[in-house]
């Protein structure tokens, strides 16, 4: 694209182009640049899932890791766990968070609340007030087709005035190759800007899986 | 605009509300919508409460009921229930904590805009208010009427500001 650094369209007093603000007569070739650049709002397209960014084991990635989560742009983001398969057997699935872009995962305050069960069937709850992370989902199985999906609704990353908090429900093929689900909630005990995320097994590592993050858009 | 699409239908940032009626936002256009609840906090402790709009007008009668699990870290589950009442109350909706404390919460409504059916709603939501207790609500809510519903009614328990409530449809057509 060639450089027209505010100068697309010709209606006077300054036509601008940026995502949400575009003003001016803009010829079809200015558009096409524009949307490449994600810097043109059609109405219709506004609000929507975006895609932020998304980790997947390759032999070396052996947690999921995301270290720029664009915390600013989203008051809510989405978090889709697929194929989680883990090292070892029967373990818990961890969530944490960063406020340094994951140099460090938080590894103290947070509280969780979830109910769990099983096609056995057994049904339970568990709990913590003060934990080293948030559990989304536990006895996920380490053999051929066993592992966790869920979704993770993620609120108020960005803002430093708020306590973060998620809503998780997860879907477990078990230690004891049983189907086995998770629901619940969680939070870190402070009022910190997040901009990092982790998802980890209890010990050990994923040796499959991925997890892709996308952001709720409100305009 | 295409079919499978998650759009953003209306967007809201309350400010010194004690009510907000979203107007019409349910249509064929959209079969599923989702109704996310970010930032939810204010200065003080408020509630919020929600109606369905038909005709116009908010539906006050005894046509809303739900059930749903009530989960904390300080203790066991409740399981709180409610028929004929005249809201989805705010065990379905929304305790509005007061900062730093906050929550989040998604409503999936269906078929809102079919008039042969009944309109449905699955709470998901999560909140903090007073060291160091968690909640995490889960369950369903009814309006037990066939009528179409056009959009929704927010009420809460005092003015509040800070609160974002924005609606998104799953484009159908």
């Amino acid at each position: 694209m060639s450089d027209k650094s505010n100068i697309y369209g010709y209606v006077a007093g300054g036509p601008t182009q940026a995502s949400g603000s575009n003003t001016g007569v803009f010829e079809v070739n200015d558009i096409v640049d524009l949307l490449a650049l994600d810097k043109w709002t059609l109405q219709d397209f506004d609000g929507k899932l975006e895609y932020i960014a998304r980790s997947e084991y390759t032999g070396s990635t052996t947690h999921f890791n995301f270290g720029s989560i664009s915390e600013s742009s989203y008051s809510t983001h989405i978090l889709v766990v697929e194929n989680a398969h883990t090292v070892n057997d029967g373990q818990e699935i961890w969530l944490r968070f960063s406020t340094d872009n994951l140099s460090t995962a938080i590894a103290t305050g947070y509280k969780w609340t979830q109910n769990f069960g099983d096609s056995g069937p057994n049904h339970s709850s568990s709990r913590s007030q003060n934990s080293s992370r948030i559990t989304l989902a536990s006895a996920v199985g380490n053999d051929a087709y066993e592992c966790a999906n869920g979704v993770i609704w993620l609120y108020n990353l960005g803002d430093s005035a708020l306590q973060s908090h998620c809503t998780f429900e997860f879907s477990v093929r078990d230690q004891n190759a049983r189907n086995r689900y998770h629901f619940g909630g969680g939070a870190l005990n402070n009022n910190n800007t997040i901009n990092g995320l982790q998802v980890i097994p209890g010990s050990g590592n994923f040796n499959n899986g991925s997890a892709t993050l996308y952001g709720l858009a409100r305009a | 605009m295409a079919v499978g699409e998650l759009e953003l239908v209306q967007s809201n940032t309350l400010s010194s509300a004690s009510s907000l009626n979203t107007g019409v936002i349910f249509d064929d256009l959209y079969q599923d919508y989702v109704v996310n609840l970010s930032n939810i906090d204010d200065s003080a402790d408020r509630s919020m409460s929600m109606r369905v709009i038909t005709g116009g007008s908010p539906d006050t009668g005894s046509n809303y009921e739900y059930a749903i699990i009530d989960m904390a870290d300080e203790r066991g589950d409740l399981n709180p229930t409610g028929t004929s009442q005249t809201n989805f109350g705010d065990k379905i909706v929304s305790e509005i904590p007061d900062v730093p404390f906050s929550g989040g919460n998604h409503l999936r409504i269906n078929s809102p805009a079919i008039s042969t059916q009944y309109t449905y709603v699955i709470v998901s939501h999560t909140f903090t208010q007073t060291y160091p207790l968690i909640r995490h609500r889960r369950g369903y809510g009814v309006y037990k009427q066939a009528n179409v519903v056009t959009g929704l009614e927010f009420q809460f328990s005092a003015s509040t500001t800070g609160t974002k409530i924005d609606i998104y449809g799953l484009r159908v057509t």
